[in-house]
């Protein structure tokens, strides 16, 4: 019985090495459609479709001859100014994600990817102002007034899930071209943002529900 | 410093002089005829360098583009008989993406 159970246990170990870890990474960009609202309105000018442009990158491992897991993120960056200030927000798009897949034709994968998204949001605002300490000490050195940077930011963390549907080709057995049609569901409060260490309220943003157009490049082996 | 320098350089040329006399035709080597009878993925990633050093070396050799190209079709073969159809839970995977994207998007469409 004992020997059975070690059969068992080495036929599971050995398929998962017989079946050829493969390692890929993808770079591409994306297309959705945040809804900014009073965030992305005066003072804040609207990036036209620039705004709604995301990079990607991830990285999977193949773990089974039709299955990959790994990393993948999306980051959705504006840099502006806000009352002559530099201002930069940023949401990054977290996700482990299960990818399952097939071949219906040689060079042509069809994949279906699935998998929770832990996302942060970032707000920063980079001032320049003047301190009556610094000034003193900076006179006390025949310095002029000098005027400091402070940047600080205010964050958030949310969660959601993404899943898409997509079609590989490969060009060479290590690089293919791919695009995804999906979707990620996002659970954003405008209540649950913090500035040092402070609960917050922060920019009323429909993101909970984006659809996602992407197009990359993959490199694997 | 310098000497150690030396002393691994020398001890490199000789190492890599013995390796292509024992081969001869560089694009005989073991993981070339290994990826040319079962496709580039059945190289494993720690013999991925040396995979590449062997392409490389056999670049110039005769008939080497046509063993490349029989190396990629090879292995485009071995992946498509590899994941031609979903095996097991996979297919449970792609069932819920699949009619979640559906889902979703006929939500979106309906305008709800």
């Amino acid at each position: 019985m004992r020997c059975r159970y070690h059969l068992l246990a080495y036929l599971i170990l050995t398929s998962f090495i017989i079946a050829q870890p493969k390692i890929s990474g993808r770079l591409g960009i994306g297309y959705t459609s945040p809804d900014y609202k009073k965030f992305a309105e005066s003072p804040f000018p609207k990036k036209g479709a620039f705004e709604n442009m995301m990079l990607n990158f991830s990285f999977t491992y193949q773990v089974y001859s039709n299955v990959r897991i790994g990393y993948s993120q999306w980051s959705s960056f504006t840099s502006d100014k806000y009352e002559g200030e530099d201002f930069k927000r940023s949401f990054n798009y977290r996700a482990i994600v299960v990818e399952t897949y097939f071949f219906p034709k040689k060079k042509l994968e069809v994949n279906f990817t699935i998998g929770p998204l832990i996302n942060s949001g970032s707000i920063s605002l980079t001032t320049k102002q003047t301190i009556e300490a610094w000034d003193n000490l900076m006179e006390e050195f025949d310095n002029s007034e000098i005027d400091l940077s402070v940047s600080d930011e205010m964050t958030t963390t949310f969660l959601g899930i993404t899943s898409s549907v997509g079609a590989r080709y490969y060009i060479k057995p290590y690089l293919a071209v791919e695009t995804q049609i999906g979707f990620m569901e996002n659970y954003y409060s405008k209540d649950k943002w913090k500035f040092q260490d402070k609960d917050i309220k922060g920019p009323d943003i429909n993101i909970e529900d984006l659809p996602l157009f992407s197009f990359g490049l993959v490199y694997g082996w | 410093m310098v000497n150690f320098f030396l002393v691994s350089l020398v001890c490199c040329t000789v190492v890599m002089s013995q390796e292509s006399q024992q081969t001869g035709n560089a694009c005989q080597s073991p993981l070339i005829i290994k990826a040319k009878k079962e496709g580039m993925r059945s190289i494993k990633v720690t013999e991925l360098p040396q995979f590449v050093i062997d392409l490389w070396s056999c670049r110039k050799e005769n008939n080497s583009k046509k063993l490349f190209k029989r190396i990629n079709e090879k292995t485009y073969i071995e992946d498509y008989k590899m994941s031609q159809q979903f095996v097991g839970f996979t297919a449970t995977c792609a069932y819920c993406s699949a009619a979640s994207v559906l889902i979703f998007y006929l939500v979106k469409l309906s305008g709800n």
